[in-house]
């Protein structure tokens, strides 16, 4: 019996294996690790930053840096590409924050639906578009002086209806408008539920 | 974080090993395959298969100290609700003392609810079950809450060729004439995603059976399983 379900396991990692390992990943890395250019260009945040973790990503084609902390008491996260470009910095907010006419045209889109949950909301500044340099964005976002940043919500939000059901990433423009939606892909409850 | 989380845990681990190996009296082993199939929906089913393997010591004969104690198969069906919810059914048959002359048996029917959060990686899963195991011998009524807490070991994200860390305990209450009994299960393991539909997790249990009466047992068992699903 024991030999049969070894042989079971055996079977099933070579299925595995043939099947193959996608490309993408996200892993922690360490300070280290994190080109120098982009510790420079990120260091006046650091410097009020806790609990700082780093992490590299790849989505099958470009690689990028994640750094994340709790900064002024609020989850942060700043991403860079490969080449020490400041791509964006995320932060996480309630949705009472929101400014109340995008809040107003989010909440109508929200409600268009038959059931909503918001799980979890984020701020975005982006730094594409901008013609400032990276430094003045991230002078910028310290200050809280977001008039001229690209501003985008987004938003992990459970959804029923439209032939929806499940957890979706909804983004949306600093006036409201949905931009990109995105169904969310959990891991698999096998091991927690059975 | 990650390091101070993997740290305890695996000092945990380390405890929970030199208690095994000092007992050595009994030792327990459950390994487990299990299947799921979730088709479009929101309907999923599981198969799983298990066994308990028990090592008795006194004996110079190892292998003559060998015994499976039961094997058990069970089919179960859940229904997702809104907002990371479940509920579900299903039915094990179990049998036990396989190699006595007069070997026995269980069915026990399960009711399950179920939910689900996640903060950031880590997910928290609350499973709430009622059991009816029916026996010769009669029907004992259970009910279990387990609490489980995984996260990946690396980044955010639980990708292929990664591993994770669960950690579990479970409450149950077993009702029947002249019966109360409660049980207390503590689970720490480890499991490695070959993909995102094969996963093999293994880790050790720490039971405190009858815990509400004058003879409490204590049971350490090293359980591992191997999730398909598709």
């Amino acid at each position: 019996m024991t030999l049969v379900f070894f042989a079971i396991i055996l079977a099933g990692l070579q299925i595995g294996h043939a099947q193959g390992v996608k490309k993408e990943y996200e892993k922690s890395i360490k300070a280290e690790e994190i080109p120098a250019e982009v510790l420079e260009l990120v260091s006046p945040i650091l410097e009020e930053g806790s609990g700082i973790e780093y992490f590299e990503e790849f989505n099958g084609q470009d690689r990028s840096f994640e750094i994340k902390m709790e900064w002024r008491e609020k989850q942060i996260s700043v991403e860079f590409y490969e080449d020490g470009r400041l791509m964006d910095i995320e932060r996480l907010i309630s949705f009472d924050e929101i400014g109340e006419d995008a809040r107003g045209n989010i909440q109508k889109y929200l409600e268009s639906y038959a059931r909503y949950k918001i799980i979890r909301l984020q701020r975005q500044y982006s730094a594409e578009d901008q013609d400032e340099e990276d430094e003045e964005v991230i002078e910028e976002f310290i200050e809280q002086d977001i008039e001229d940043l690209t501003v985008r919500y987004e938003m992990v939000v459970y959804l029923k209806g439209h032939d929806r059901y499940g957890p979706y990433e909804l983004l949306f423009d600093d006036e409201g408008a949905l931009i990109n939606s995105q169904e969310v892909e959990r891991r698999s409850p096998d091991n927690v539920l059975y | 974080m990650c390091c101070i989380r993997t740290a305890v845990t695996l000092f945990f681990l380390s405890l929970s090993c030199q208690h095994l190996l000092a007992q050595s009296t009994v030792l327990r082993w459950e390994p487990e395959l299990s299947l799921t199939w979730k088709p479009e929906g929101r309907w999923a089913y599981n198969a799983t298969f298990s066994g308990r393997n028990i090592w008795k010591d006194g004996s110079e004969d190892f292998s003559n100290s060998y015994n499976w104690a039961h094997v058990e198969g069970r089919l179960f069906a859940t229904y997702e609700l809104f907002g990371g919810n479940s509920v579900g059914g299903g039915y094990q048959y179990r049998w036990a003392d396989l190699f006595e002359e007069q070997s026995g048996y269980e069915h026990r029917l399960m009711q399950q609810y179920a939910f689900i959060t996640f903060t950031e990686a880590r997910r928290f899963a609350h499973r709430i079950r009622s059991e009816q195991r029916i026996r010769d011998s009669g029907t004992i009524q259970r009910f279990r809450y387990r609490l489980s807490y995984d996260f990946p070991l690396e980044g955010q994200q639980l990708d292929p060729g990664e591993a994770y860390m669960i950690l579990s305990n479970e409450v149950l209450w077993s009702v029947a004439r002249d019966l109360s009994e409660i049980d207390n299960r503590v689970f720490v393991g480890i499991g490695w995603a070959f993909s995102r539909k094969r996963k093999l997790e293994t880790g050790l249990q720490f039971r405190v059976e009858a815990l509400n009466t004058n003879e409490p047992e204590n049971i350490f068992q090293l359980i591992t399983s191997y999730f398909i699903n598709r």
